[in-house]
């Protein structure tokens, strides 16, 4: 589903040039749970970023679905996104002014879906992340942890293939960060690919497979699976 | 999609009132400051277009250096209807004070009519605009001994009754005798507000005149023609100048120029002798007019300042929008959109401020609007321009900018840290809003200053207490009389009321030399024996005419029937100082010069005054302060018969009337009960000399008071968006007054640090403002012969005022963002 190859992106400022990916090079497969860790500043945001098609690579390939959508306009990014990936930020980025199930329509407005069926869609995805009773609140009337599960049911109301999270659990308590992560974990069962940014090894157990960056590049890759089977009982 | 929207635009109003009142407000005010004058300006132009014919038709006006007239003699009738053929009828007005009476049973209601015109009965061919509600105005006007009146003055005399018919009757100077019937053939709608004519009576031109004198000079008429379709006005013109030029004899005809003026130049453009009375003024439509500009410029800045500043709050909106996958395209409508919808509030903040404010403006301005707001086309179209401007230009930089970034910069919030972006468009926007104010205040000042100094000059004498009368029948009886009330201590005549007029000019020699220049002109004014005295005028040398000094009227000759045949000699004159000035004479000099003025019309001489001078009096501001002090000959008013016996008083209009100090009431109805008992058919008006003089200073106050009023409201709606701005900026800063506190700044740094930037964009607004109103004042001054000097107080009191303000309400935030404690301001972080 997902491939890059020697990835690059260079911030610049007028006096400074930072390269936030030097070269990375990802392949993820459709239905796979995989996080990304690394310490600050290792490029994880800037790689998820790029994955969402929310940025740019300044260099290399990105293989979305086998196509190449690296040099892709805006335009035809938007139109990729929309529908196709979802994503779950760290501080939520719920709008303020729209009320949770409000919130929770907006990619269905942008997808055109006819308001029928898009009542019974975000109704759906309100119950599937247990907002439904706050359907009609604004986001200042909620914890922090409702506030991204709103923002998760927002992420799977278009019912995307593909869901991105930077550090879903980094603002969140650990009763509710785990509470996110078993709803990400319950979409992955369900066949949505997930990849998600995370400086928890908790939460990096959800997944099958951690990448690891350093430095912008990709240092190691661990499969669960394959630890479990090298330690086993670890 | 529409709905989220419009969901979007409302409730983020809602959550930030503050925001929300700033813009409407700001927005509101400012636009309804220009509707209003954009409403005055409008009515201005719109004087006597309501003529259906109003293209076509032209007034035969005079011009000349020093000012020309507005009138012309019945000689240029006839040229006008046979000599120029591309005129298609003619009219002649004449404005008139007639006392008219009608008697219904025994009660008499008589009145003064000060708006009583006399025209020709081509009169409704000619003003298409002026309609009969009853009668035929075919025939309405064509006999002499008709009239037609306004609904108002028929509802005067006639009250609820049908007025055809019925017959007024015109009084001569109050003698019964001489009355004539005016039978009344109509009644007119009302006469709209923008005539530059205004009347309440209009009667047959012959009832007053029946033949032709054949003169340019008399009868004086504003002379009207309707032009035949497609004519040529300036060819009209051209032949109009060649017939009269070779009818005049060359030095008249060369300074006198006839112009055929468009009737709707008249109103603004036209400024001669004579006009009507409520002419406009060309000036003050554009000052007022730049004024207006101003104003919605600094309030459409506001608006767009303020949405750009909280546009960088919206950057995780826009982040989020195109992550869920929004296009360029839409969010550029949204934003567009949100922003058109809050210009629309604006609007109708606007309209109701319109609404509410237009009769206190025109109260203010003394007039009568005749256009509308709301069915007014042209301000529709200024209001849609200024919603898709404003609306259009405020949300252009969240559509254009922000939904150009990457969703990833957007979300990342450095828009928010970073704020700078359009920063120089805000600072270049706020400077150019202070700028305007700036001048504004300057233009208050010295529009205050200078009224001020015209209301309190020292004119030369004694202004207080004088009670101005002007009575047309018996002026000597009325006169001693008067003087024997104990509330007068002086009564004199005059032909001239002091201050108001520099009087007639009269052709001159000296010594029995002509001046070079045989057009030049000396004014002369006929006084009564104490006029000085009464006036507090002192004498430089030599002494003014005496009562017992027969000698000082002069002797006439040779016998003639009226004034205008007689001449006189050895008259005594006195002379103001100006003359010595002009004539280069010392005081003692200019005793016992010989000279002689007179009128000099189609080779005839009128009016001829010759004698001696025997005594110089100070200059006293003898017109309004706009003018120079001119060189005035004196001579006593009262003149004799050929043969010797004394024939009344020559050319005198007024009585000035000094009364005791004290209660201005109880003299006024003293005054009115001689007057009554002299003049028993004639209604008594009286006015203190004072307020004439301060009258003619309305048009100075009037545009000096509502200049004030929109410069405060100029920096009000300035004000607004400083504030706003302030705002925004002590929120982008948040984190940094927190560092800066947690290091130990004091609460006094912070609120310098906040309000330093403003007050540096205050500074420059200054630098750029005050020459730019130096400029403007000066020119405005100009129009003054005696002014205020132009010192650097005004633009001291500017800077300081526009500092003043400015730091006030940048303080406001700097102080709460300052005292707000470090470890709440760091948290958001």
């Amino acid at each position: 589903m997902i491939k890059t190859e020697n990835l690059k992106k260079v911030y610049r400022t007028d006096e400074v040039e930072t390269l936030a990916l030097n070269g990375a090079s990802i392949d993820i497969a459709s239905g796979e749970f995989v996080s990304v860790m690394g310490p600050s500043g290792c490029g994880k945001s800037t790689l998820l970023n790029v994955l969402g098609l929310l940025d740019t690579p300044s260099d290399g390939a990105y293989l979305f679905h086998g196509t190449d959508v690296s040099d892709r306009s805006e335009r035809q990014r938007a139109s990729l996104r929309k529908g196709n990936i979802g994503f779950v930020f760290q501080s939520f980025n719920l709008i303020d002014e729209l009320t949770v199930y409000e919130n929770v329509e907006l990619p269905l407005l942008y997808l055109n879906t006819p308001s029928g069926e898009r009542r019974e869609r975000v109704e759906a995805a309100l119950d599937r992340v247990q907002m439904t009773h706050r359907r009609g609140h604004f986001p200042q009337q909620l914890s922090g942890g409702q506030q991204q599960r709103v923002a998760v049911a927002r992420a799977v109301v278009a019912d995307p293939k593909l869901i991105l999270a930077d550090e879903p659990t980094g603002n969140l308590d650990s009763t509710n960060g785990r509470q996110v992560m078993n709803l990400l974990a319950e979409l992955n069962e369900a066949g949505t690919t997930i990849v998600m940014v995370t400086h928890s090894p908790a939460d990096a157990e959800y997944s099958a497979r951690t990448i690891h960056l350093f430095d912008g590049k990709v240092v190691s890759e661990n499969f669960i699976e394959q630890e479990y089977a090298a330690h086993p009982g670890a | 999609m529409l709905r989220n929207y419009l969901t979007i635009a409302l409730r983020s109003l809602r959550r930030r009132p503050g925001y929300a009142g700033l813009n409407l407000v700001g927005l509101g005010v400012g636009m309804a400051c220009c509707l209003l004058i954009g409403l005055y300006v409008q009515n201005e132009l719109s004087y006597d277009r309501f003529h259906p014919e109003h293209e076509r038709i032209v007034r035969l006006a005079q011009q000349s250096d020093d000012g020309g007239l507005a009138w012309i003699g019945d000689a240029a009738l006839p040229i006008l209807q046979n000599e120029i053929p591309q005129v298609e009828t003619v009219v002649r007005l004449d404005r008139r004070t007639e006392q008219v009476a009608y008697e219904d049973g025994g009660t008499v209601k008589r009145f003064e009519e000060q708006r009583f015109f006399a025209a020709d009965s081509t009169f409704f061919e000619v003003f298409g605009g002026f309609r009969l509600q009853s009668g035929d105005p075919q025939t309405a006007l064509r006999r002499p001994g008709t009239v037609v009146l306004t609904p108002e003055t028929a509802r005067r005399y006639f009250g609820e009754e049908d007025p055809i018919g019925k017959t007024l009757r015109l009084e001569d100077q109050g003698q019964q005798e001489g009355a004539t019937p005016l039978t009344v053939t109509g009644v007119l709608e009302p006469v709209p507000a923008n005539s530059h004519v205004q009347f309440d009576l209009v009667s047959n031109y012959r009832t007053f005149i029946a033949g032709s004198i054949g003169s340019y000079w008399v009868p004086r008429a504003w002379t009207y023609a309707l032009l035949k379709p497609g004519a040529d006005r300036k060819a009209a013109q051209e032949l109009v100048r060649d017939v009269i030029a070779a009818e005049r004899r060359p030095e008249v005809a060369a300074r006198f120029t006839p112009v055929l003026q468009p009737i709707t130049d008249i109103h603004l453009h036209s400024n001669l002798g004579g006009e009507p009375a409520g002419q406009g003024s060309i000036l003050q439509v554009t000052i007022f007019a730049a004024i207006a500009l101003f104003i919605l410029l600094i309030a459409a800045v506001n608006f767009i300042n303020l949405a750009t500043a909280r546009a960088t709050e919206r950057s995780t909106e826009v982040g989020v929008r195109k992550a869920v996958g929004a296009q360029k395209t839409q969010l550029i409508r949204q934003f567009l959109g949100e922003s058109v919808l809050l210009s629309v509030g604006g609007v109708l903040i606007a309209l109701a401020l319109t609404q509410a404010a237009l009769p206190v403006f025109a109260a203010i301005l003394d007039m009568e609007f005749a256009v509308g707001i709301w069915t007014n086309g042209v301000l529709w179209g200024i209001v849609a321009a200024v919603v898709l401007v404003t609306g259009g230009g405020a949300g252009s930089y969240p559509a254009f900018v922000l939904s150009r970034f990457q969703p990833a910069t957007a979300l990342k919030d450095t828009l928010r840290g970073g704020g700078r972006r359009g920063g120089w468009l805000r600072k270049g926007l706020v400077v150019f809003q202070f700028a305007i104010s700036v001048a504004l205040i300057v233009a208050t000042v010295v529009g205050y200053s200078q009224l001020e100094y015209l209301r309190t000059a020292r004119l030369g004498f004694d202004k207080d207490q004088i009670v101005l009368l002007s009575p047309e029948g018996n002026v000597g009886t009325l006169k001693q009389e008067l003087a024997s009330l104990p509330a007068v201590e002086h009564v004199t005549l005059t032909s001239t009321p002091p201050g108001l007029s520099a009087g007639n000019s009269y052709r001159y020699e000296v010594s029995g030399r002509r001046p070079d220049d045989s057009e030049e002109r000396l004014n002369i004014h006929w006084v009564d024996f104490e006029f000085f005295e009464t006036l507090g005028v002192e004498t430089v040398s030599g002494r003014t005419p005496q009562a017992d000094r027969r000698s000082d009227i002069g002797i006439a000759k040779p016998a003639g029937g009226n004034h205008y045949s007689a001449y006189y000699r050895d008259r005594a004159f006195v002379v103001n100082r100006a003359m010595l000035d002009k004539f280069d004479w010392s005081s003692q000099e200019a005793i016992g010069k010989e000279l002689r003025l007179y009128i000099l019309e189609n080779e005839t001489i009128y009016g001829d005054f010759a004698g001696e001078v025997i005594g110089v009096v100070e200059n006293y501001h003898a017109a309004s302060l706009r003018e120079e002090i001119p060189p005035i000959v004196y001579t006593p008013t009262q003149v004799p018969t050929p043969d010797g016996d004394l024939a009344g008083y020559y050319a005198t209009r007024s009585l000035l009337v000094r009364v005791a100090s004290g209660n201005a009431d109880q003299v006024m109805e003293s005054l009115g009960r001689t007057w009554r008992e002299v003049l028993p058919d004639e209604p008594f008006e009286a006015t203190f000399l004072d307020d004439r003089l301060q009258a003619q200073y309305q048009n100075e106050a009037r545009l000096s008071q509502i200049v004030g009023i929109f410069s405060g409201l100029a920096i009000f709606v300035a004000c607004l968006g400083l504030f706003g701005l302030a705002t925004y900026t002590a929120r982008q800063r948040t984190k940094e007054i927190g560092i800066r506190k947690a290091v130990g700044a004091s609460v006094a740094s912070i609120v310098g640090l906040l309000s330093k930037d403003f007050l540096k964009l205050v500074a420059v607004a200054i630098v750029v403002g005050l020459p730019a109103a130096y400029f403007a004042v000066q020119r405005w001054l100009t129009d003054f012969a005696f002014r205020i000097d132009l010192g650097p107080m005004p633009f001291v009191l500017a800077a300081a005022a526009s500092f003043a303000v400015a730091g006030l309400t940048v303080s406001y935030h700097a102080v709460r963002a300052a005292r707000l404690n470090p470890s709440r301001t760091l948290r958001s972080e």
